[in-house]
This record gives C-alpha cells, sequence and structure tokens, in this order.
C-alpha cells in the first residue's frame, strides 16, 4: 500500500512535471502566437533565395550588322579577408597577375572583412591568371561590362554606358530605353551552405535582354572618313573638325566624326570637348558654302539665268555707310555660272538681290537652317538665321554669302543632298531599326522626306554648276580620280571680340558624287586650321580621298576610265 | 495477427517515407548538377562573346589597316584572270578528286600525310 509519503513524493513529482509542461506549453504558445511571425520570415529567409536576373544590354551594330557596341560579362575578384593566408605572398602574386600595385592589394587583403573588391571587370586573360593562382579566400563574380570593339571609331554617334550600365551619351543615351532591358529575378529555395536548389525554383520572372539597334553608319565608311580626318588635323592643326557621309536619296548617315575624339573603352579619362559631336551640336558661319541656297533659289524662281552676266566690280565693291564688299580675287564681268564656280561675294550679292530678301529667307527656310534637322543623336542645335524684318542695312550683303547665318555640319549635308537627290529636303537618319536577339524586327526607322524644296531641272543645273566649282573654280582639289564630283568650298571668319576675325577661319567643303547620280553627299569642317586656312585647301581633299575610297567601296563604277587608266599608267612609270 | 499487420504496415510506411526521403535527395542532386551545368554553359557562352569580341578587334578596319601599313603590304584588287575560285571538287565540275589509296601503302601515305600536313590537292577554276 502506498503510505502517505509516497503519496506526497507522487504528487510532488506530478506537481513538478506538470509545471515543466505548462511552461513548455506557455513557451510554444508564446513562440506559435506571438513570434511566429517573425520567426517564419527568419527561416524563409534562410531557406529561400531571390535571384536577381540582369538583362543583357542591346547591341549596336552597323548598317552590315558588325557591333559597334557589345555587352560582355567579365569576372570581378572579391576576396575573403579573414580566410587569406600568408596575405604578403598572396598580394604579390595577385598584383602581378592583375596588373596593380602590390601595396594596395596588400592593403585590401588586410581590410579583415569578409568580402571586398581586389579588382572589377577584369580582363579574360587576368581572369585566367588569377583563377591559376588558385588562392584561398580569392573568388570571382560576375559583371556586365560595356566594350566597344572600335575603341575611337563613331565615338561621338555611339556614346557609352557608365558601370551600371545605364546609357550616358551618344545614342546609348539616347535609345537607352530599348537598349537596356528589364531585370527579373528567380525565387528558390538553398541549402545549409547557401547553395540554390534549382528544382525547387517556385517563382520565376524573366529578365527581358535589351533590344538591339541597327543604324545606318558603315564602319568601313566611317573608318575612311577618320582616317582622312585625322590626316587633315595632323597637317593643318585646327581647334576641332568634323566630317559626314550621307547617302542624300534617303538621308542615311554612312559616317560621322569629329575631332577631337575619344576611346569609348576608356571614356572616363574623356573630356567634354572631345565627347561633343561637332556635326550636329556646333553652329558655325558657313561662308561660301551658303552660296549654293542663294543659287539655288534665284534658278528655282527663274530669276536668273545660267548665261546671265553680272559685273563683280573687280573685286571691291561700295555698298553705302563706308563698308567695302570684297572678292578674294578681282572679277569683272562673269556668267551666273563663273560667278559661282569662282565664288564670287559680289556676284552673289547682285544675284540675291535679283531674288529678293524675303524669297532668300524663304528659301534657307525651306533649305532647313534655322530649324532642326531631327537627326536621331541628341544635343542637335537648330542654327540661326534673323527673319526678314530684323535684317539690318548690310544683311542682304552678308547672308547670301554666308554671313550673319550660323549652320550646323548637318544642316549643310542636308541642304547639298537637296541638290544632289533632285530637290528633296530629307530628314537624316542614324538608326535604321530597332531589332530583338533573333532579328525580329521591332521597331522602323523609314527613311522620311520632308518637303520638295527645289526642282528637279533647278537640282540639276545646280549640280552642273556645282561640278564646275571642282572642275574649274576654287574647288580643284577635291576632283576624284575617274569620277565627276560637285562640290562648294567654304572658308568664313570667325566673330572675334564682336567683329569679324582676320586671323581665325573655319575651311570647309560640302560636295556630292557622282554628279550624274549621287550616292554620297559629305561634309568637312575645320576649325581654325593653320597655316593654310581656305576650304578649297584643307578640306577639299579631305572631301576628295574619301569620296574615292568610299564610291570604290560602295563598287561604283568610274565615270572616266580614260582618266583612271592614264592615272595608273602614270603611276606604273613612276614605279 | 494484429502483429503481423502492425509490423507490415510499419514497413510499407517506412519504405514509402524512404523512397519520399531518396527522391528528394536525388532531385537536390540533380539540382547541384543543373546548377553546374548551367554554370558551365553560361561560362561557355561568355567565353564564346568574349572571343567574338576579340574577333571582332581584330578585324576592325582601323586595326587591319594599321597593321597592313606596319607590314607595308601594297594590296591592290586583282584583275580577273587572276583570281581563281576553290572548287568544292564534286564529280559535278568534272575535276578530278583526290582520294587516298587504299591498302598497305595507302595507310602508310596517310599517316606521313597527316605527319607532314599533306592533304588533298586544292582544286581551282578560273572565274567565270
Amino acid at each position: 500500500m502506498y503510505t502517505r509519503a509516497h503519496k506526497n513524493r507522487l504528487n510532488a513529482v506530478f506537481s513538478l512535471f506538470l509545471i515543466l509542461l505548462s511552461i513548455l506549453l506557455i513557451r510554444v504558445l508564446y513562440l506559435q502566437l506571438a513570434k511566429s511571425y517573425n520567426l517564419t520570415q527568419l527561416a524563409r529567409k534562410q531557406h529561400t533565395a531571390v535571384i536577381e536576373l540582369q538583362p543583357t544590354r542591346g547591341t549596336i551594330y552597323d548598317r552590315n550588322m558588325r557591333p559597334l557596341a557589345v555587352s560582355l560579362n567579365l569576372q570581378s575578384v572579391f576576396s575573403d579577408d579573414r580566410v587569406v593566408q600568408e596575405k604578403r605572398a598572396a598580394a604579390k602574386r595577385l598584383a602581378s597577375a592583375m596588373g596593380l600595385n602590390e601595396q594596395y592589394v596588400y592593403a585590401r587583403l588586410n581590410k579583415d572583412k569578409g568580402f571586398i573588391w581586389i579588382k572589377r571587370k577584369l580582363s579574360p586573360a587576368e581572369a585566367a591568371r588569377v583563377k591559376a593562382l588558385n588562392i584561398k579566400g580569392i573568388d570571382f563574380m560576375k559583371e556586365p561590362k560595356r566594350v566597344y570593339p572600335n575603341n575611337t571609331l563613331a565615338s561621338q554617334i555611339v556614346g557609352y554606358a557608365g558601370t551600371d550600365n545605364k546609357g550616358l551619351e551618344g545614342l546609348e543615351l539616347k535609345y537607352d530605353p530599348y537598349l537596356k532591358g528589364s531585370a527579373g529575378y528567380r525565387a528558390t529555395f538553398r541549402d545549409a551552405r547557401r547553395r540554390e536548389i534549382a528544382s525547387f525554383e517556385y517563382e520565376y520572372y524573366p529578365s527581358i535582354d535589351g533590344l538591339d539597334l541597327v543604324l545606318t553608319i558603315d564602319d568601313i565608311i566611317q573608318n575612311v572618313a577618320e582616317r582622312e580626318l585625322d590626316a587633315a588635323v595632323k597637317k593643318y592643326h585646327p581647334l576641332g573638325a568634323c566630317i559626314i557621309v550621307m547617302d542624300p536619296k534617303n538621308g542615311d548617315i554612312l559616317a560621322m566624326s569629329s575631332r577631337p575624339t575619344y576611346d569609348l573603352n576608356s571614356f572616363q579619362r574623356a573630356n567634354a570637348e572631345n565627347r561633343r559631336n561637332r556635326a550636329v551640336t556646333d553652329m558655325y558661319e558657313p561662308g561660301s558654302m551658303f552660296k549654293i541656297v542663294t543659287a539655288s533659289a534665284a534658278l528655282n524662281e527663274n530669276k536668273v539665268g545660267l548665261n546671265d552676266r553680272f559685273f563683280c566690280e573687280n573685286g571691291a565693291w561700295s555698298h553705302g555707310g563706308g563698308r567695302i564688299l570684297h572678292d578674294h580675287t578681282p572679277q569683272g564681268w562673269l556668267t551666273f555660272r563663273q560667278v559661282i564656280e569662282r565664288s564670287s561675294n559680289i556676284g552673289t550679292v547682285k544675284v540675291a538681290f535679283k531674288l529678293g530678301g524675303d524669297n532668300l529667307y524663304n528659301y534657307i527656310k525651306k533649305f532647313g537652317f534655322g530649324d532642326m534637322t531631327k537627326i536621331d543623336l541628341p544635343g542637335e542645335v537648330p542654327g540661326f538665321i534673323r527673319p526678314p524684318s530684323q535684317w539690318s542695312g548690310t544683311s542682304m550683303y552678308a547672308i547670301p554669302m554666308g554671313q550673319e547665318v550660323s549652320v550646323s555640319a548637318i544642316q549643310m549635308a542636308c541642304a547639298m543632298s537637296v541638290i544632289a537627290n533632285g530637290g528633296r529636303l530629307v530628314r537624316p537618319r542614324v538608326i535604321q531599326a530597332v531589332q530583338d536577339k533573333h532579328g525580329e524586327m521591332i521597331k522602323e526607322f523609314p527613311p522620311e522626306e520632308i518637303r520638295d524644296v527645289l526642282s528637279e531641272k533647278t537640282a540639276a543645273t545646280m549640280r552642273d554648276i556645282l561640278s564646275g566649282v571642282v572642275t574649274d573654280g576654287t574647288g580643284q582639289l577635291a576632283k576624284v580620280e575617274g569620277y565627276d564630283v560637285g562640290g562648294k568650298t567654304g572658308t568664313s571668319q570667325k566673330i572675334e571680340n564682336g567683329a569679324y576675325s582676320h586671323s581665325k577661319f573655319i575651311g570647309s567643303f560640302v560636295g556630292f558624287a557622282p554628279v550624274k547620280d549621287p550616292r554620297v553627299v559629305v561634309v568637312v569642317m575645320l576649325d581654325q586650321p593653320h597655316p593654310q586656312y581656305y576650304g578649297g585647301v584643307v578640306a577639299a581633299p579631305v572631301f576628295s580621298k574619301v569620296v574615292k575610297d568610299t564610291l570604290r567601296y560602295l563598287e561604283i563604277k568610274p565615270e572616266n576610265i580614260t582618266e583612271v587608266k592614264r592615272a595608273v599608267e602614270l603611276q606604273s612609270v613612276e614605279d | 495477427m494484429s502483429t503481423y499487420k502492425f509490423l507490415t504496415t510499419t514497413v510499407m510506411v517506412t519504405m514509402v517515407a524512404l523512397l519520399y526521403v531518396s527522391q528528394q535527395t536525388a532531385l537536390v542532386h540533380l539540382s547541384y548538377d543543373i546548377k553546374a551545368k548551367d554554370k558551365m554553359y553560361s561560362d561557355l557562352l561568355d567565353r564564346n562573346k568574349v572571343l567574338l569580341y576579340n574577333v571582332r578587334q581584330l578585324e576592325s578596319p582601323a586595326r587591319l589597316e594599321r597593321t597592313l601599313l606596319a607590314k607595308q603590304m601594297k594590296l591592290e584588287i586583282p584583275s580577273r584572270e587572276r583570281v581563281i575560285l576553290v572548287s568544292a571538287g564534286t564529280g559535278e565540275t568534272g575535276m578530278k578528286n583526290i582520294t587516298r589509296t587504299a591498302g598497305f601503302f595507302g595507310k602508310i601515305r596517310q599517316t606521313a600525310a597527316s605527319l607532314f600536313a599533306l592533304g588533298p590537292e586544292a582544286q581551282a577554276n578560273l572565274a567565270k
């Protein structure tokens, strides 16, 4: 039988267990009710992983699908300082493999942190060297990097994207919404060693890669244009220079470049001056190149005929208020054709008077001056032209020959295209299409005709006159062996302290080729070249060389075979 | 009888549980394999991209021009008579196909050819 003592002991043990059970129950209830949410979150955080899926930025191609900008995933090296042994020796080996300063690497390894970057976005060769070292505590992580295979080629057009894959300049900036794509994510479980368990993936939102841009630029023509521009810059030391090669029929920009330039792969070192696309962002007085507008307008309005004669005042014409208009070479009586061929200022102004100020202004606007060309590049300027109501007494003596008016190089290219393509103003374009990774067209940018400016007949007559500028006039250095070309030289004075400078000039040339069926329009502009500064001397030879190589590349047969044969024979004799 | 039933049920439940666990383990291992293969695949794709980029860099017009200038290579467009097109060497073209000799001597010739990199002779046609 149980004694009282037994009973008491039994009760005590029971009570003790009851108390313990109650404590346990309270703890369970506390955890389940009060701490449930936090603990569930903590567990979920430990067991699951949400991995961000980075999109690949779209590629930028030239018109022949040769890449101008691509994205690569490159290895970045980081260290877990607490794991790395013999840090001094490790630093020496790492520094040597990555071309870094040994002290710098040693300092990084001594931060005593679980994660610290040693070097980001290594070249594949560097990454291979570091991997071969097999140092414990040194690991890799992939990061996207934007790279440019042609370095400086078309740098001001293509632009660049920063470290965060965001477009910062040029087309990379303007078309960033197309190029960047959108990030996705993947939610999955992970094990105790934080490794992802792919088969337990429970949520997947794929990233969408950026779209590709197909440009109108041709990298071969671009290279030719840049090569010749570089040669001119080396010879004439201008402050800046630019060149545009354009297809006059559809407005395709085949090449466009400015000097100074910069390497897209090290854009951080480039200053704003080098990054500027002078062909669209800079305004300048076009000088005699602008005479093509005055002449075209007068012809189109039937105010002059080809053989109408103008007296060019033997080189100096006083037009009131003590102001004298000069020609660079004194001329007497000249036909209208000769006025343009010899670039007579006096003759051109007399033509403009026959045309009238309002008519001249209307044609200037019709040619697109004073308005944006709407080229798909950032930073375009509209240029400047005042309406006739604001013209001064001297404006009619200045505007017809390209003073008191500011234009951009792209506007000049468009204006010459009007003459080259039979009278239509076309919108210049740099982008042909936006497409996805499989080549499927997403958006097309078709050629756009803005308006008719000249009649076919006027355009043809102007082409004929401008071919005379090259054969007999001021642009003889623009001649291209085997082809008939046309163009107009321009030498304008820069404005210094509110007056025209007599030492600072802009030399330029705008032309087209071949005359019969123009395939390219080329504008060359050199800002303050020296010691020579005439457009016909500094810019026309650049035009000639670029057109020669471009026409051969485009497989346009020479028109003047005899001339080519003679040149080849002469070359053989010289050799 | 009831003990037998109990034991049978227990064994079956255990078997099912073990099967389930082994499946899950296999699934996890498979995931690791998939992950490793996926990483290898993405590494290879990245490597391919880098190599294509290198090719593009080597083919860049400016670089080619620099190289040609540095080596003083004067290239010219060849005349039609100087252009030959390498044919596929099929019977249709009427060209002689070079076949390796069969038999013992044929094998010796083959070995020697592979050692000294002697391939089949190139067939050439005048450009039409």
